[in-house]
């Protein structure tokens, strides 16, 4: 199912660079956080759903990197 | 070394001048294969009176094609030449939506060891490329124009303030451009690598939370074009649609690296025989792109025009236009290993599924290389390339993501083999490709 882009939508990022792969967000946000082979954390891509929004923000102030961070659904805008 | 290819000598090679008075840059260029050293034939370096001679003035962004510039670049598809093939319209546009103002950054920093095409154009036509980097920072309203490129690229950076001495003394009211030198690493022509060294930090890429286009430099709105993409500024500046394009591509043949430039009416094959492809056998492949690109099967890349939508539709792409085919002795998988081995090392340690899931790749590569790797090690090589597609803070663990998938598939037959542990007879001995040993 497509969802529609609002101002409201949000998607969970991790910068990498600050990430030390803790660990502690895949267990604050467990529905939303998977880790990887070396044990960083892999986000979903989309936007999160309403009733994820609270583990989501759990898991971005739990971290102790200051890693996390919540960003608006981007517009197509050139990152490059 | 390259020496163990056993090319003859280049002896048939001959500079050749192009008749277009529009060509971006007028002949052959070859180097050596590895370092960024002296040119071994090419081109006169262009200096400021045979660059005027040859194209005349360059027309102010204000000037002949006004303030239109910027629809200029649109209407001609004018396309990113560091690789990333982005509409350098779009880039403009961005910058100009954030105000403009700012800093512009003509990135000369090739950090593939293949590639050879941006220091061909600084040393034969940097008044080209410095017109480029002029005009685009007159239409972005920039106040800061600025050169990058690599500490160790001595013949770039002389023929660049040789130009940059000829301009002050034609032109003293042209803008004042700086020429910053970046760390000999691959990984310093990554553009947030630049505006992070550029606003005082390590030459490191950082996540960019908003492009640089809007918050760059200190900041400010930020403009990081490639040379080759700010020389053919420079053209269009002066052809308006006329602008005829080509591809700058560097071939990598054995102990030489030939920078050409063809238009679509050429073929791979034939751009390759004419860098001097001197085997008795014709490759088995061809790695497009460079060491973050992706290998494709000779018999269909050979065929296919030298033109980026063409190659995309493909599925492939020419990237920064690094072309390095496969010679019939090598093993694309050892090749594969050994370029992996080196982006790996390539890395600049910063993000965990770079720092540890580049080398876990290279690891999985070097059992499957020498044979002793089965079905159950190469589902964990698809699972780590998985794992790591996307997650670093810049896009260089990308590269080894569309690199090892690609030999997976090109070199299918001979990974069976290997898998069986009957590796190649030549997988120990890789070729020796510029930078990789």
């Amino acid at each position: 199912m497509r969802r529609r882009r609002s101002a409201e939508l949000a998607r969970l990022r991790v910068d990498p660079v600050l990430c030390d792969g803790i660990g502690i967000c895949a267990h604050l946000a467990p529905e939303l956080v998977r880790v990887d082979s070396w044990g960083y954390p892999i986000v979903p891509l989309e936007a999160i759903d309403e009733r994820d929004q609270k583990q989501a923000q759990r898991a971005v102030r739990g971290c102790p990197r200051k890693a996390l961070f919540l960003e608006p659904v981007p517009a197509e805008l050139p990152t490059r | 070394m390259t020496g163990r290819l056993h090319l003859v000598p280049q002896e048939a090679f001959a500079p050749r001048q192009d008749a277009s008075p529009v060509g971006l840059l007028g002949g052959w260029v070859v180097y050596p294969a590895a370092g960024s050293g002296q040119r071994t034939v090419g081109p006169a370096p262009e200096d400021l009176d045979d660059h005027l001679a040859r194209l005349g003035p360059r027309p102010t962004a204000r000037g002949h094609h006004g303030d239109a510039l910027v629809e200029t670049l649109a209407a001609v598809e004018l396309t990113g030449r560091g690789g990333s093939h982005f509409p350098a319209a779009a880039k403009w546009r961005s910058m100009l939506a954030a105000g403009g103002g700012g800093t512009v950054v003509a990135n000369a920093a090739e950090g593939e060891p293949a590639s050879a095409k941006d220091a061909a154009l600084l040393q034969h036509r940097p008044h080209l490329v410095l017109d480029g980097l002029l005009s685009a920072a007159e239409a972005m309203g920039a106040d800061d124009v600025v050169v990058w490129l690599h500490d160790g690229a001595h013949a770039s950076r002389s023929a660049l303030h040789r130009a940059l001495a000829e301009r002050r003394a034609a032109f003293p009211t042209e803008p004042q451009i700086r020429v910053i030198g970046a760390p000999d690493r691959y990984i310093s022509g990554e553009s947030s690598a630049i505006v992070r060294a550029l606003s005082g930090g390590p030459a490191l890429p950082t996540l960019r939370r908003r492009p640089a286009a809007q918050e760059g430099v200190g900041g400010r709105p930020t403009l990081v074009h490639n040379v080759e993409t700010l020389a053919r500024v420079g053209l269009v500046a002066r052809t308006g649609l006329e602008y005829r394009p080509t591809t700058l591509l560097t071939v990598l043949a054995g102990d030489h690296r030939t920078v050409l430039e063809v238009g679509p009416e050429v073929t791979l094959g034939q751009a390759v025989a004419a860098a001097g492809w001197r085997q008795p056998d014709q490759p088995t492949a061809v790695l497009l792109g460079g060491y973050g690109g992706a290998w494709m099967d000779w018999a269909a890349a050979a065929a296919l025009p030298v033109d980026e939508p063409t190659v995309r539709a493909a599925g492939s792409s020419l990237g920064a236009g690094i072309v390095i085919p496969l010679p019939a002795a090598a093993c694309g998988l050892a090749e594969t290993a050994a370029i992996t081995r080196y982006l790996a090392d390539s890395s600049a340690r910063q993000c965990g599924p770079c720092l540890f899931g580049l080398p876990a790749i290279a690891d999985v590569l070097d059992l499957i290389v020498d044979g002793s790797a089965g079905r159950s090690e190469l589902k964990l090589l698809e699972r780590y390339v998985a794992e790591v597609s996307g997650r670093g803070a810049c896009h260089h663990p990308d590269g080894a993501v569309r690199l090892v998938p690609s030999a997976l598939d090109v070199f299918r037959i001979e990974l069976a083999e290997h898998l069986r542990g009957r590796p190649c007879a030549s997988a120990a001995t890789p070729v020796g490709l510029p930078g990789v040993g």
